[in-house]
């Protein structure tokens, strides 16, 4: 019975690599694999067999049946699919079969590029709570209650001691109130500002930067920001720091690039200055040390922070800052 | 601020072209944030003085005047009230354009022809003035080029002033700033006083009650003033700066307030009960009236200006109605005060009033130099309006200032900068800043900055001044040397980057939804009374009802989001937010922060395309999902447990998420409860979330590589019918205890449920991997442990092998 199946393979297989259309295939299921095919008669003889021949007669049976199964589904595949025919020709203009692939949130793609530049420059990332106390947000960073500081933000309260973070400044304090310098860090985070309009929207991202160490100076300051930019915008970008006023820091500075978009000469972007404000730095404020015991006379550092949403715009020229939170799919392809 | 070129350059010589001032003023600190031109396209606007005024013969309200150009004597026919034979003003020839770019024509009007036109200020675009012709200071010569005459064009800068220099807030504080970085001297105005009135003391006097809110109040009085209307000079600046213009004497207190940072208030002299001035504390549910007419309730916390009998004025923010300048003032007290910022501050804000002196006053206002602004004012009083100046001013300074005596080093200042300025350099900078300064020794000065500079009192505020004024552009770029942490990133940052990757690998796109949601959320997601979901942190002061708590679960938010995308994107979704859950905990100032992955699924998972037909997501395809994600970043020992109690998921699909017994998260079918609450119709969603900090914890730093099998695999099959609820979970234990050591896997290769089998029943085949480490298995071995194994089965769950 053996040689019987093996003939039986052979010529299965000889004819199977024949067949180049659907109806061919049908008739070969039918011949060989179908209910009252040639290989399903040989194996209905395998319970007339000694008993002691059954199990491997049987289970040489199975393999033949397996074998031409599978070059059956195989053949039936290929002719379906019609991408192998027998002059061998096949579409390769046809869409391959592509998984599908998601997309990267845009305000994640620029963090990260943001943390990975600063990561080499060797700073840690790290985070901090969204509810965040007034002490930390404020206070700690010298803004005390009743300052007009405070009006440079608007705040949302939980309660009369605590708010949503306006910025991401507070990580800078709950680092060093931690550890003893020296301290490089980075900090990304949501943030939240009582306000939405055509340019702001009430929750947007920011990078928190800090950096102190014994003789920090502001000069270290430029170098490492423009540093930033030119990796973030290209080395060509041309920047420029701007005296500017952050009670958490003095010297203050707000660092400018030439605008993208009209190089300089002025358009609606850049509000006709040419410029394009992307960052806020300057040298930690003494008075945020005392609030967190570092010795103003032995460290010193620099702080600074840059909105997420305003440099994803600029990178991607989106030019409607609501589109970041709708996650409309039209928008997220795009990414 | 806004304010003219013009204007700051009666204090300071400006050589530079205004672009380039703009420059320098940004470079300065103080942020030009518009430039703008004024006053141009004034070239064909010639002096000219109107010799004749005859009523025109066909209109009544026309009048024909006779003008002189320089050149010849025209007739141009004018609708404006106040020509006067004498008087001088601009004109535009038949010819000429004006302004707005309009030619002026020759041109007949009922009859007249006029051969020119008389302008308004409005009409030649310097300030909205339209109520008659513009009349010009009679020194002018006709003929004379209007433009030269009056020097224009003119800029206005927009400048941005920073909380912490309330002294540039005004034209002399910029006038200043330019002198100190070009190194030109500042022309302070001069104040010229002829004092014919009677003795101040005779007429009034200043109680302070509340020297802490107000350590000094200056006062001075003009009598038999006239009030009027104020010069052009005076109306434009105070036009180009947003300031309308009510009356000679109110102006002149805006005048000064811009001119030199203090404001000032006039009062009618009159007005005032017992004529004389009371600062003292609001009570409790007092009552005032301010000029605007809104009457307003207070508390302890103002500060009021009164009278011998009653309030007079909310001090440092607005005036009241009860004793404002009106038609018929004749005697004016004019106010020079210095109020605490902190009183104002609490007072603007309770008040919800902003006002150009509140602004000034809350940040800081220059207290020495409230007499300088009083005399200024005074003399401008009587330059405008003319009257008597009573003798002597009334100065009330319960709380003189002390100025800071600043130790200043210059070796400190160079290390924090990085530059290598030289000691009288920096000098230099503070002297012209007006700063007084001693020299200490070679390293060290003593510094006291002027009374209006508030924001210097330390040795960094000095610093910061050397910075500016040596350029910020010109200290050179150097780097630190970063010492390395030990510490890595944060925990979450590690995974967080690779969690990411994998969701989009799955075909999952990125979302970021707000972190408030509206409370209604809890309801819709169907979460029972007690649950955490209810456990919200409230917004204070929300935006909107919408955006009014913290979210307690990312589910919100992906739900609106599929909402938002079901219009055109009907064939499918995938999306994942990684993002922070916020849960209230009693006796917590600050809810507990927790970061969730969460993830969904709608529609069609696969697109009818030209080798595969479309097909409908469901709970494997979620599942299969989750599973995934969790065995790429080498979690083990997951299995899922069916759980009914998911807020917002169908209780017959849905599923915990177990790590070591550990419940790491939810897996399910979106409640149709739910769907319909987020109106999508009858969208099916599956959806999964994660624990990430559970995830974290249970998530192996190392991996450890194993060694290859050395011995082969034994593969064999079971096929089973089992009672339909019996999981398979629970059969692939049994199996996997059973097969002990010698078991490598098992995999479920063919399910079944239908027509061939018993309904109660559903057909589940395995494909059992056996394997040992020492040996090559021998097949007798396997058969009887494989039947072992189905002996067991079948005693647990009374299973059996199915036949054919």
């Amino acid at each position: 019975m053996k040689e019987q199946l093996l003939e039986l393979e052979e010529r299965a297989l000889k004819e199977i690599a024949a067949v180049d259309d659907p109806a061919e295939l049908e008739n070969f299921r039918i011949k060989y694999l179908g209910k009252k095919g040639q290989l399903t008669s040989i194996m209905k003889n395998v319970g007339g067999l000694p008993p002691d021949e059954r199990p491997k007669i049987g289970k040489f049976a199975n393999l033949v049946k397996t074998n031409l199964s599978k070059r059956f589904g195989e053949a039936k595949d290929s002719l379906l699919s019609g991408k192998v025919s027998r002059d061998g020709f096949i579409d390769v203009t046809l869409p391959g079969k592509e998984p599908i692939i998601g997309h990267l949130h845009p305000i994640t793609s620029v963090i990260k590029e943001v943390c990975q530049i600063f990561s080499r420059m060797g700073f840690r990332v790290v985070k901090g709570p969204n509810v965040e106390l007034d002490y930390y947000n404020f206070e700690a960073l010298n803004i005390p209650k009743d300052h007009p500081a405070r009006d440079m933000q608007d705040t949302f309260y939980i309660s009369d001691n605590v708010v949503l973070r306006t910025h991401t400044s507070p990580i800078q304090v709950r680092v060093m109130e931690t550890r003893q310098p020296p301290v490089s860090v980075i900090a990304p985070g949501k943030v939240y500002r009582r306000d939405s309009d055509v340019s702001h929207t009430p929750m947007f991202h920011q990078v928190e930067g800090l950096l102190v160490d014994k003789n920090v100076s502001f000069g270290d300051l430029k170098g490492t920001l423009t540093s930033f930019v030119h990796q973030m915008f290209g080395s060509d970008t041309e920047l420029r720091f701007r005296p500017s006023f952050f009670p958490f820091t003095e010297p203050s500075a707000e660092v400018d690039i030439l605008c993208v978009l009209c190089g300089g000469k002025g358009c609606r972007t850049c509000s006709q200055t040419g410029w394009l404000e992307i960052l806020g730095s300057g040298m930690v404020d003494p008075e945020v040390y005392r609030f967190v015991d570092y010795d103003a006379d032995v460290y010193s550092g620099f702080a600074f922070g840059m909105g997420i949403e305003r440099i994803a715009m600029l990178k991607y020229g989106i030019d409607d800052i609501q589109l970041f939170f709708k996650n409309d799919m039209r928008f997220l392809r795009q990414f | 601020m806004k304010v003219s070129l013009n204007w700051i350059k009666e204090y300071v010589d400006v050589e530079m072209p205004p672009d380039e001032l703009s420059h320098l003023l940004t470079m300065t600190g103080l942020e030009v944030e518009g430039l703008e031109a004024v006053g141009q396209g004034l070239d064909d606007i010639i002096v000219a003085k109107i010799m004749k005024v005859a009523p025109h013969p066909n209109a009544d309200r026309l009048s024909v005047c006779t003008v002189d150009t320089g050149r010849e004597r025209i007739e141009v026919v004018c609708g404006a009230t106040n020509v006067a034979e004498g008087a001088l003003a601009p004109l535009v020839l038949a010819g000429g354009k004006l302004p707005d770019g309009t030619r002026m024509k020759e041109s007949r009007i009922r009859g007249e022809i006029s051969r020119g036109m008389l302008l308004s200020e409005d009409e030649l675009g310097l300030t909205d003035d339209h109520s008659g012709i513009m009349i010009l200071a009679p020194d002018l010569t006709p003929g004379a080029s209007f433009s030269s005459a009056l020097s224009f064009p003119d800029w206005v800068f927009d400048i941005g002033i920073t909380p912490n220099r309330p002294d540039c807030a005004n034209v002399i504080g910029i006038a200043r700033e330019i002198a100190a970085v070009t190194g030109k001297s500042l022309r302070k105005p001069d104040i010229e006083l002829e004092e014919s009135g009677p003795a101040i003391e005779d007429l009034t006097s200043i109680t302070i009650l509340d020297p802490d809110g107000c350590p000094r109040y200056v006062a001075g009085i003009i009598q038999d003033v006239e009030l009027g209307s104020s010069p052009f000079w005076m109306r434009y600046r105070l036009y180009q700066s947003g300031i309308r213009s009510i009356s000679n004497l109110v102006d002149v207190s805006n005048y000064v307030m811009l001119e030199m940072g203090q404001p000032l208030h006039a009062f009618d002299y009159d007005r005032l009960r017992e004529n004389r001035i009371v600062v003292r504390r609001a009570d409790k549910g007092e009552t005032f009236t301010t000029l605007d007419g809104e009457t307003r309730r207070l508390n302890h916390e103002n500060l009021m200006i009164c009278d011998g009998e009653r309030a007079v004025a909310l001090a440092g923010i607005m005036g009241g109605l009860n004793s404002e300048i009106f038609a018929v003032t004749r005697n004016v007290l004019v106010e020079s005060a210095f109020f605490d910022p902190v009183t104002i501050r609490r007072g603007s804000k309770n008040l919800g009033i902003s006002t150009e002196a509140s602004y000034r006053f809350e940040r800081g206002a220059d207290i020495g130099g409230a007499t300088s602004a009083l005399k200024r004012a005074v003399s401008l009083v009587y330059r405008l309006a003319g009257g008597k100046v009573a003798r002597g001013i009334i100065d009330n300074y319960p709380k003189t200032l002390i100025p800071p005596v600043i130790h200043f080093r210059k070796d400190k200042t160079n290390r924090i900068l990085g530059t290598s300025i030289s000691k009288n350099v920096m000098k230099g900078y503070f002297e012209a800043l007006e700063m007084e300064v001693h020299d200490v020794n070679g390293n060290e000065l003593k510094v006291i900055p002027p009374s209006f500079r508030v924001d210097i009192k330390r040795e960094v505020d000095l610093i910061e001044e050397v910075a500016r004024l040596y350029g910020f552009d010109k200290i050179p770029l150097t780097y630190p040397s970063v010492r390395p942490s030990e510490e890595g990133d944060a925990p979450e940052i590690k995974v967080r980057d690779r969690i990411r990757s994998i969701m989009i690998g799955l075909g999952f796109s990125e979302i970021i939804t707000y972190s408030f949601i509206s409370p209604d959320c809890a309801d819709m997601l169907g979460a029972e009374e007690n649950s955490d979901l209810r456990l919200f942190t409230s917004l204070m002061n929300p935006l909107t009802v919408d955006q009014s708590v913290l979210r307690t679960s990312l589910i919100p938010g992906l739900m609106t989001t599929v909402k938002t995308n079901m219009l055109h994107e009907g064939r499918g979704l995938r999306l994942f937010e990684w993002g922070k859950t916020f849960i209230r905990k009693e006796g917590d100032q600050q809810p507990i922060e927790k970061i969730y992955l969460a993830a969904i699924m709608t529609g069609l998972c696969q697109e009818k395309s030209w080798h595969d037909d479309e097909r409908h997501c469901d709970f494997y395809d979620i599942k299969g999902a989750v599973e995934g994600l969790l065995k790429a970043l080498g979690l083990v020992g997951v299995h899922f447990q069916r759980e009914n109690a998911f807020p917002g998921l169908d209780p017959e699909v849905s599923s915990g998420i177990y790590c070591s017994d550990r419940l790491i998260g939810q897996v399910g079918k979106v409640d149709s409860s739910v769907i319909e609450a987020y109106d999508l119709k009858n969208e099916r969603a599956y959806l999964f979330e994660l624990d990430v900090e559970a995830l974290l914890t249970l998530l192996s730093v190392t991996r450890e590589f194993h060694p290859f099998p050395k011995f082969p695999a034994v593969f064999r099959d079971m096929s089973l019918l089992v009672e339909r609820r019996i999981e398979s979970a629970k059969i692939i234990e049994i199996i996997r205890k059973e097969g002990g050591e010698l078991l490598e896997s098992v995999q479920i290769f063919d399910l079944y449920e239908g027509e061939k089998i018993d309904p109660s029943e559903k057909a589940i085949a395995f494909r059992i991997s056996y394997r040992s480490a020492h040996e090559t298995l021998e097949g007798e071995k396997i058969n009887s442990l494989h039947e072992s194994i189905m002996d067991k089965i079948r005693h647990e769950t009374g299973g059996r092998l199915r036949e054919g």
